[in-house]
């Protein structure tokens, strides 16, 4: 890994770190309306990224934000990633019926743009969800988005490898199917799916901060990203305090580490012209 | 090689029309099964006589060609909609490969070191900057400078969306182009003085064409992903609010033919992106 993407790697472990332990380094209970600061701008003494309507400091909603938004996303990305994983290698194994059956699974939920696909897997769940189902709902929601990309990689990938020639040998010497997955097949895969999961995390956060945000994910007292940015997008907030869209650059600067660092896992892993010419 | 290009193209119509199929019978009974309907106020207000709820849902359940809100038909809800983000979707996409590719063959061939970071730099901010931060600074420039209007402005989706679609298309065309570029010929071309333009047109971009058209095929739906973030942040009536508007509402026909719609252009993007290749690469055809 370069010196660009271990310094993104680092500050993403800071961010990801910071993010953990919100709730005892936040200055102010992110739900305590302190009314008499309502719409203190940024700088205030006591609410150093301003206070909304309510007077609820903005700082901490940020922070707590990032503890909904990057734990539920990227743990939805690391379930989709190992989930489609799994299947996308076990169709190589099986072939036959099995393999037709995931394959044509993962065409069939790629057909549809995905945020359309999350909205319609939405509309089949309850308008209003309590707070503690929310993050299983969104998880999973998110990971029947998104398990087929991983799948379809780790096929590929592995289908590349299941005719070679030593799997043909270790075949042939009695290895039994359980056992080519771990010691061929899976070898492959693995730096792929890795890859894949770093480019993809930040999708998934951004598809559970975009879920919140046309008001379908996480109810407003919880706050997500989604909720923070939904604030700021309304035309009378942002004529009198666009400031309240000051978190918007800080997501940015997460997605920016997390491609630096994807883009240099990538190098690093499938050195090749197709990956050099990202750069 | 004697090729049956027909009996190719049709197998690609008939695979594409089968998930099409497929996609609205798993649909279809997502929707039915799903407890809680429209009526579900209705049903808690004392002064509605659960007869007449329990009458209502009967005949509405069994009618999936019409609105549950207001009873218009799904069609004349949908097609007006869905013709304003297929305007916003298509400009945005040309408007994105006609910037992305010149600049994409532009880097490939000519590499001076300030053009390198300079796009680069540029390219890694806008991927920095995802569909749903691009449309608040949408709004946000709009609100500020009155030079958009702040709801149903063409030009500010157009201009967000393409600005959306552009990072990841100059990274994958230049991908493309760079695994062209590597070939003999196009050392040979350039070595018989062929001007980097003439060269860009008539040698890489066709030695290209197979990333780049399957590039476009996938390129429809996240296109239509995007244009529902964006219309629903600026403004736009298009598929997106609409089905927003249903699901807040749960009219479920609506849901279904916004959704199926959004699958038929994304499949129907792939299968001409697929048909496209079929003519113009000989070597996908299957021999006679």
């Amino acid at each position: 890994m370069n010196a660009q993407g271990r310094l993104a790697l680092l500050a993403l472990a800071a961010i990801y770190g910071i993010a953990l332990l919100a709730p005892w380094i936040v200055p102010h209970d992110p739900a305590a309306q302190y009314r008499d600061s309502a719409w203190s701008p940024p700088g205030t003494p006591g609410f150093p990224l301003g206070a909304d309507g309510l007077g609820r400091d903005q700082l901490s909603r940020l922070l707590a934000g990032a503890r909904v938004s990057l734990l539920s996303g990227t743990l939805a990305a690391a379930v989709a990633v190992a989930v489609g994983g799994t299947l996308g290698s076990l169709a190589v194994l099986a072939r036959g019926g099995f393999s037709a059956v995931i394959l044509r699974a993962a065409d069939l939920s790629m057909a549809v743009p995905w945020t359309y696909a999350l909205l319609a897997l939405r509309a089949a769940l309850p308008l209003q969800l309590p707070p503690e189902r929310v993050f299983w709902a969104v998880m999973a929601m998110l990971g029947l988005v998104g398990w087929a990309r991983a799948a379809r990689l780790a096929y590929g990938v592995a289908a590349g490898v299941r005719d070679r020639d030593y799997v043909l040998a270790s075949r042939g010497f009695g290895a039994r199917s359980g056992y080519i997955l771990r010691h061929h097949l899976l070898p492959e895969a693995l730096p792929a799916l890795g890859v894949h999961f770093v480019l993809a995390a930040p999708q998934y956060v951004l598809a559970e901060t975009t879920l919140t945000f046309l008001g379908l994910g996480f109810p407003d007292s919880y706050p997500s990203w989604g909720s923070l940015l939904a604030a700021a997008a309304r035309l009378d907030t942002l004529l009198g305090h666009g400031w309240m869209l000051l978190p918007a650059p800080v997501f940015a600067g997460v997605f920016l580490c997390y491609h630096t660092v994807g883009v240099s896992l990538a190098q690093r892993w499938q050195p090749g012209p197709a990956f050099q010419a990202i750069r | 090689m004697l090729t049956r290009p027909w009996s190719d193209a049709l197998r690609r119509v008939a695979s594409a029309t089968i998930l099409l199929m497929a996609l609205a019978a798993i649909c279809f009974a997502l929707f039915a099964l799903v407890p809680g309907d429209s009526l579900t106020d209705a049903a808690i207000d004392p002064g509605v006589s659960p007869d007449a709820v329990a009458a209502m849902r009967q005949r509405l359940a069994a009618d999936w060609t019409h609105s549950r809100i207001d009873g218009r038909p799904v069609a004349e809800a949908i097609l007006p909609r869905a013709a304003r983000t297929l305007s916003l979707s298509l400009a945005s996409l040309l408007s994105a490969w006609l910037l992305a590719v010149p600049y994409a063959c532009r880097r490939t061939l000519r590499r001076s070191a300030l053009d390198t970071a300079a796009g680069g730099a540029a390219v890694g901010l806008l991927v920095a900057a995802p569909d749903l931060l691009l449309a608040l600074g949408g709004l946000w420039l709009a609100v500020e400078s009155e030079w958009f209007r702040t709801s149903g402005d063409f030009l500010l989706g157009w201009i967000v969306l393409t600005l959306v679609l552009l990072p990841a298309l100059v990274r994958h065309a230049q991908s493309a182009l760079a695994e062209a570029a590597l070939q003999p010929f196009v050392a040979a071309a350039r070595m018989a003085g062929i001007p980097d333009d003439r060269l860009a047109a008539l040698w890489l971009l066709p030695a290209s064409s197979g990333p780049l058209i399957a590039l476009l095929g996938l390129g429809f739906a996240t296109t239509l992903s995007a244009s529902l973030i964006v219309e629903t942040v600026l403004g736009w009536p298009g598929l997106g609010p609409l089905l927003l508007e249903a699901i807040l509402a749960r009219d479920y026909p609506v849901i279904l033919g916004a959704v199926l719609l959004s699958g038929a252009f994304a499949i129907g993007g792939n299968l001409a992106a697929d048909l496209l290749q079929l003519a113009v690469d000989p070597r996908r055809r299957s021999a006679a």
